[in-house]
């Protein structure tokens, strides 16, 4: 029969109570598999949370989500994507897409001198975002 | 597709609630497409904010893009909802306009709970629009057309029906009139809850309902009142109300409704309607009837249980001054009235100058009783006017060939004579019949025959069937019409007998000499004898 001591079972070691012919464990053979075990998690919550980031199909309510939703619709690169971003903030839009919105925002001559350099690009968005309407403003 | 309609597009699926905002606040843009767009998202996403935030700009919106909204009003009851309950001035009135021009029947029931609170204009705007859709509502189930909302208009009328009682029930509360006018319109002749309130003078809706029954000039209620009245067991109530109206357009609903003498149902209201005031002897009013109405107004009195006075006087008005038609309805509703004043008023009659109006009286001539009335009947037999002729014959309808002749054997030769005459004076198929009995194989019916015509005094009429007759195989029947043929002047008459004086039976020509005599010395004596006596053998 098996005896049990729970005085003595955390300090006890794993496999006290097994035959002698197998290899005795200790706390510190844990750290390796706890580890592995913390850094899938990570990996793992990782992976979720970037494949939540990107899935539009779920119900949430993020403006930047949002904006990222309008830029891939468009196919809008990197560069892109940050300007407008840039944009949105210099306009003071409560909500970053109002950009996607907005064709008189794309108007630099408004906007502070850093922005001048960047006229043509903002010129090349408006034409890429709203077409028609651009033209014909234009 | 176009690069704005792709985020259009996007924000109106997007999943995420940040899409909302983002079109709210492009409401204020300047750019006519852009807001054209943001529009349609809003309308299409399923937000209460985003639908409150376009009815706000409802008054701004082009015809094309209420359009839109009206199109997308199945999501956007929410949001209306609480602009009729709770919103400001502004979108009140927003979401007035849209109901009254999307005819929402949903929001009758929300409009229903703003009718019955009491602050002032709201209340009054919101009875006025669930008026005017239950109105709609019912030219719709009127027409039997399937309303532009797609929905079966029975099923929108159930809907409605049910917060309309339910407010009703809260009539104690809300004391509001009109919305009792409504649930009456859109009950019906056959809801039970408004019979039972009808049927029940303490009923809290009671005299509203009365009321509404006795002043309101909508066709609906017109259409309800005569409906109940015309084909259903109208309450006491009702019968009051029909009794006591005489407004125009109650006058124009009722007496366009069909008085068929199958209808017992109306007939029965009717009997047991001891008055009607819109069909009283009053001239101003009658003058202001068509002449079809006028005729309608008699024969409604004449079937209503008012009394013989009120019946007669108003025959006599139109007697006087009506109608053609209206003055037959007036000789007909007397029918059942007996009494002198009935009696002159029909005896007007036969002196009216239009035949249908003395058919009328005729018709009712004998059953009065009346003094020389069978001689004016003989008389009226032979009138000009075929509808008075005809009437005269149908009243002396014993005067036929079949009584005349089962009776012939019994009459002694006055009376053949007398009553001969006037059945060849009513029935008009003597001719005919007797030209049928002349050719009977029957011997003694054939004789007969010739006796019938002899006694009616028609042998100028039928000489050419007595002429055939002198061929008969029969000799009694040649003499008998050799015979009748002294009466005819005829000259094919004259021939036929010259010729029957060479018959082979000598009584027959003897009948034949004699009636040639007695033609001679009516006409021209001098050409006859030598004429016998050429012919005889």
């Amino acid at each position: 029969m098996i005896h049990f001591s729970w005085s003595t079972w955390p300090l006890a070691e794993i496999g006290d109570n097994f035959p002698d012919s197998g290899p005795r464990l200790n706390w510190s053979d844990l750290w390796a598999y706890g580890i592995a075990i913390i850094i899938g998690a990570v990996i793992t919550g990782i992976v979720i949370i970037v494949r939540r980031r990107n899935d539009m199909t779920v119900h949430c309510n993020n403006s930047w989500k949002l904006f990222r939703e309008l830029c891939i619709i468009h196919d809008l690169d990197h560069p892109s994507q940050r300007l407008l971003a840039a944009l949105a903030a210099a306009r003071q839009f409560e909500q970053p897409t109002q950009v996607f919105l907005t064709p008189e925002a794309f108007d630099a001559s408004d906007l502070p001198p850093e922005w001048q350099c960047r006229t043509g690009h903002l010129r090349r968005l408006k034409m890429v975002l709203f077409d028609q309407q651009a033209r014909s403003s234009t | 597709m176009l690069p704005l309609q792709l985020t259009i597009d996007a924000l109106a699926k997007s999943h995420n609630e940040a899409a909302t905002p983002t079109l709210i606040a492009a409401l204020s843009t300047s750019s006519v497409e852009v807001f054209d767009g943001v529009v349609r998202a809003l309308c299409a996403r399923r937000s209460k904010v985003g639908h409150t935030a376009v009815l706000r700009y409802w008054d701004s919106l082009t015809p094309s893009q209420k359009l839109i909204v009206e199109k997308s009003r199945c999501r956007m009851g929410v949001a209306l909802r609480e602009a009729l309950l709770d919103g400001d001035d502004r979108l009140f009135a927003a979401a007035y306009e849209f109901v009254e021009a999307s005819g929402d029947y949903d929001l009758v029931p929300t409009l229903v709970m703003v009718a019955e609170r009491t602050c002032g204009e709201r209340a009054d705007a919101a009875v006025a629009l669930t008026l005017n859709l239950v109105d709609q509502l019912c030219r719709w189930l009127a027409a039997d057309r399937e309303p532009v909302l797609g929905r079966d208009p029975e099923t929108i009328r159930y809907c409605v029906l049910e917060s309309l009682e339910r407010s009703v029930e809260r009539y104690r509360q809300h004391r509001r009139a009109e919305l009792l006018e409504a649930f009456v319109v859109l009950a019906g002749p056959d809801s039970n809850t408004l019979r039972h309130i009808l049927d029940s003078p303490y009923h809290p809706c009671h005299q509203s309902i009365v009321q509404s029954l006795t002043a309101s000039v909508s066709p609906n209620i017109l259409r309800l009142l005569t409906t109940i009245y015309a084909y259903r067991d109208a309450s006491q109530a009702v019968r009051n109300v029909v009794a006591k109206r005489t407004d125009q357009p109650f006058i124009d609903a009722l007496l366009a409704m069909p008085l068929d003498s199958k209808n017992v149902l109306f007939h029965k209201n009717l009997a047991r309607t001891k008055s009607l005031a819109c069909c009283e002897a009053n001239p101003a009013m009658m003058a202001q009837l068509s002449d079809d109405q006028q005729a309608a107004a008699m024969r409604l009195l004449a079937a209503s249980g008012a009394g013989d006075d009120r019946k007669l006087s108003l025959a006599e008005l139109l007697m006087k001054h009506g109608p053609v038609e209206a003055r037959v309805a007036a000789c007909e509703a007397l029918r059942p009235i007996a009494g002198q004043r009935a009696n002159q008023v029909t005896l007007q009659a036969l002196h009216d100058p239009d035949g249908e109006v003395q058919a009328a009286a005729v018709r009712q001539l004998r059953e009065r009783r009346i003094p020389g009335a069978m001689n004016k009947l003989l008389e009226l037999v032979e009138s000009p006017k075929e509808a008075v002729s005809t009437a005269a014959c149908e009243a002396l309808w014993e005067f036929t060939f079949e009584n005349y002749t089962a009776r012939f054997d019994l009459l002694d030769d006055d009376a053949r004579r007398s009553m001969g005459a006037r059945v060849a004076l009513v029935d008009r198929t003597t001719l005919a019949r007797l030209r049928a009995e002349l050719g009977n194989p029957a011997r003694r019916l054939r004789l007969r025959a010739i006796e019938m015509i002899a006694a009616m005094g028609l042998l100028p009429q039928l000489a050419d069937a007595l002429i055939e007759r002198l061929q008969d195989e029969d000799h009694l029947v040649r003499v008998a019409a050799a015979d009748a043929l002294q009466h005819c002047t005829a000259d094919d008459v004259r021939n036929a007998l010259l010729a029957a004086i060479g018959d082979r039976s000598i009584a027959v020509q003897t009948a034949a000499r004699n009636s040639l005599r007695a033609l001679n010395s009516e006409t021209t004596p001098g050409d006859a004898p030598s004429l016998i006596g050429e012919g005889s053998p």
